[in-house]
């Protein structure tokens, strides 16, 4: 699988070098697009697995909405015009602390995924993730994607409707909040 | 059967077919709505190139193409030049899983359907794009509007896709239906005409006023209002670089009639294209054309199918004459607090009646319930935007309620005492 | 052929097309610049002062009900390709799911975030 696998390098630098590109842009508006890159390239990973449901949510949900939503608030702050927010070379000390302290964080999970060969969590297995990849390679995985969901984790499926409406809860309160200074 | 070679060869004729069909549609539907909305407004319209004018576009064409670039000293260059790029790219790649015939699709992609809608949302980033990278102030306010307006028709728009998906899981026989469009087509054909607009009218009508919306096309096309905003986000772009996003547009127009006849028109079914006919001579594989008789079938299925889209694309220009432009908060109401609730309501019913109604009743009792819905939507729409004559004062009237409401006071007319006024008056123009 | 080879192949033909045009445009076209012709837009007069890039505000509630509600519009069609599957059973998921959004739904409106202008 020769094709596959250059398929996979070309992508794995396209991300790496988009991610890249979102931390070094001083453009926040470049940085929200290199991030809408990286979260497409990351759509077409989930594609060569053949979890093709779950690429295409990742476009829907990630690149479309998500991004939609930073740009917004990106162009609504214009942090390059705004010199009350900070910039790299106004970060505090705690900031710089907590940026190191996550990093070693993130690189230990990788580093625990990668020699540890991390499987499955019992209760997935239990709940057919198991049966799930066996029905993968199917031509579309929506069915097997809505089995799990509505049979093995259905208890978190509701659950999840209860932090929309949290969420719903909080735009709402940030935004009202927010308008209201900006009317002053 | 099935070799590499032959399904390369395929894989480039249908390619081919969709780039021509783009390219070719733009060109057609440029000439027909000019001639269109001129023969319906008693204009003459395009006239003196090739007979009644058909050559027109293609002149426009040739002469966008010899047209300079200008480009505003303030523009962001890289985002400027990017942006027709990432608006024109989703769209050509949504042909990838529409199915014109059994041949003429690429692959069958098991998520048709939301892929289709996860392409149309990177639209809105292209529209951003171009609002944000030209830096003049009528493509912000033109690039803002229309990323709103676009994300908020994309949910009604997917959300009254899924009676058609609940309707394919009833229709077949284990249960399990499907989101590609190929398994949808063939669905509709399961008793022989079984096109889900039948079943689902309400679906069909708010998934073509959502693709109106989507496609930035009248009556929802405020952000290229040009009596406000100029071009909206194109007024910067000349040339070729506006003409990409034209064509991107006109080929939404396409997708949007190609999804809806897909899945509420029954993709190519129609009298000859149907596949039990051709049975004896069609090949076991009816993806392949190996024979006289799947040419012929495949070159039907295809006809029906562009003569539902073109019969669509048609409602996009009539609809684009007869109705007037709504204004910027209706607009995201109308999406919001109309469509929304009645797409939620629209799954509900359906999802209720196809597992409540026993088995030989169970599709007349659901599509005649989603007719009566049609019609209570329609009231509800009519009641919505007010547009009755009914209980309208004149001009003058109004306006003197209006000066003694807010205390200005008409020129020369005496102020009434504010207790005089009938209580209770409506709002003019209510949204709601 | 993998799925996403067609996808990959289209995306690369739409930038080429793109990029081809406008190559052939830049070639076939004119370029005379003048300082009127290059400055922004702006109904005729000189522009006073640039634009701020600021969006307002009034958006940003759109964005984050849009987000919500487009995952709840992808779960539900997971639910609707089983349909017929999941049953009584599932259209109790459905109501139950759909209610509390709703819940939500409304306390939004409540809040006048749908009131535009």
């Amino acid at each position: 699988m020769l094709a596959g696998q250059i398929a996979f390098y070309v992508l794995a630098a396209a991300a790496i070098g988009s991610g890249i590109g979102v931390i070094a842009f001083r453009n926040a508006v470049y940085s929200a697009l290199s991030l809408i890159v990286n979260l497409f390239c990351l759509a077409l990973f989930f594609l060569m697995l053949n979890a093709i449901f779950l690429a295409t949510v990742q476009v829907l949900v990630y690149a479309g909405a998500i991004m939609v939503l930073f740009l917004f608030v990106v162009t609504m702050l214009s942090p390059e015009n705004d010199e009350s927010l900070p910039t790299p070379d106004r970060l505090g000390l705690w900031q710089r602390g907590a940026a190191v302290g996550l990093g070693i964080i993130l690189a230990g999970a990788i580093g625990y995924i990668v020699v540890g060969q991390a499987a499955l969590h019992p209760d997935a297995v239990a709940t057919g993730a198991q049966d799930l990849a066996s029905q993968i390679s199917r031509n579309g995985n929506t069915e097997a994607f809505g089995q799990a969901l509505f049979h093995g984790f259905l208890f978190p499926f509701e659950v999840t409707s209860v932090i929309l409406v949290a969420a719903i809860v909080g735009a709402v309160v940030l935004g009202r909040r927010t308008s209201s200074r900006e009317g002053e | 059967m099935v070799n590499i070679g032959f399904q390369i060869v395929h894989f480039v004729i249908t390619i081919l077919f969709f780039i021509f069909l783009v390219a070719t549609n733009a060109v057609i539907m440029v000439y027909l709505e000019r001639k269109v909305m001129a023969l319906m407004q008693d204009r003459v319209g395009p006239k003196h190139y090739g007979p009644f004018g058909s050559l027109q576009s293609t002149y426009d064409v040739l002469k966008l193409l010899l047209k300079e670039i200008v480009r505003s000293r303030e523009t962001d260059n890289a985002i400027f030049m990017l942006a027709p790029m990432i608006f024109f790219a989703p769209v050509l790649t949504a042909f990838v899983m529409l199915p014109f015939s059994p041949f003429m699709t690429t692959s069958a992609l098991g998520t048709g359907i939301l892929l289709y809608v996860a392409l149309s949302s990177l639209d809105v980033i292209g529209v951003f794009m171009a609002g944000w990278g030209s830096n003049s102030k009528y493509s912000l306010i033109g690039g803002l509007r229309s990323t709103a307006q676009m994300i908020s028709y994309e949910l009604p728009l997917l959300l009254s896709l899924v009676g058609v998906v609940m309707l394919t899981s009833f229709v077949s026989h284990n249960g399990i239906g499907s989101i590609s469009f190929t398994d949808i087509i063939n669905a509709q054909m399961h008793p022989w005409w079984l096109w889900f607009v039948l079943l689902q009218p309400l679906g069909l009508i708010i998934y073509y006023t959502c693709g109106l919306a989507e496609t930035n096309r009248a009556p929802f096309d405020l952000p290229e209002a040009e009596s406000e905003l100029v071009a909206g986000y194109l007024t910067e772009y000349s040339g070729m670089q506006w003409a990409m996003f034209f064509l991107g547009e006109y080929g939404n127009m396409l997708i949007v009639s190609s999804v809806a006849t897909a899945l509420f028109l029954g993709g190519w079914s129609g009298p000859g294209a149907d596949l039990a006919f051709w049975h004896a001579h069609v090949t076991a594989n009816p993806g392949g054309i190996f024979s006289v008789a799947d040419l012929i079938f495949n070159v039907i299925a295809v006809f029906w199918f562009l003569v539902k889209v073109y019969a669509l694309q048609g409602i996009f220009i009539w609809v684009r004459t007869t109705l007037p432009r709504l204004r910027a908060d209706q607009l995201m109401q109308y999406a919001w607090l109309i469509l929304i609730p009645m797409t939620l309501l629209n799954i509900l019913v359906t999802a209720v009646l196809l597992l409540a109604v026993p088995q030989p009743y169970t599709l007349w009792v659901t599509g005649g319930v989603n007719f009566l819905l049609l019609i209570g939507y329609i009231i509800l729409l009519t009641r919505a935007i007010g547009a009755s004559p009914k209980g309208t004062l004149p001009p003058w009237v109004e306006a003197r309620k209006r000066a003694a409401r807010t205390g200005l006071g008409a020129p020369g007319l005496p102020k009434p005492p504010a207790a005089s006024l009938p209580p209770g008056e409506p709002e003019p123009a209510a949204s709601r | 052929m993998a799925p996403f080879v067609p996808i990959l192949i289209m995306m690369g033909l739409a930038f080429a097309f793109v990029v081809l045009v406008t190559i052939v445009t830049f070639i076939l076209g004119p370029k005379k610049p003048t300082p009127q012709k290059n400055a922004p837009y702006e109904c005729g007069i000189s522009e006073i002062t640039p634009p701020q890039r600021r969006f307002p505000i009034k958006y940003l509630v759109t964005g984050m009900l849009f987000i919500i509600f487009d995952i709840e519009a992808a779960s539900l069609v997971p639910m609707a390709v089983l349909m017929k599957r999941l049953g009584v059973t599932g259209l109790i998921e459905l109501v139950t799911f759909i209610a509390i959004l709703l819940v939500a739904f409304l306390y939004v409106w409540r809040k006048g975030a749908f009131t535009w202008e």
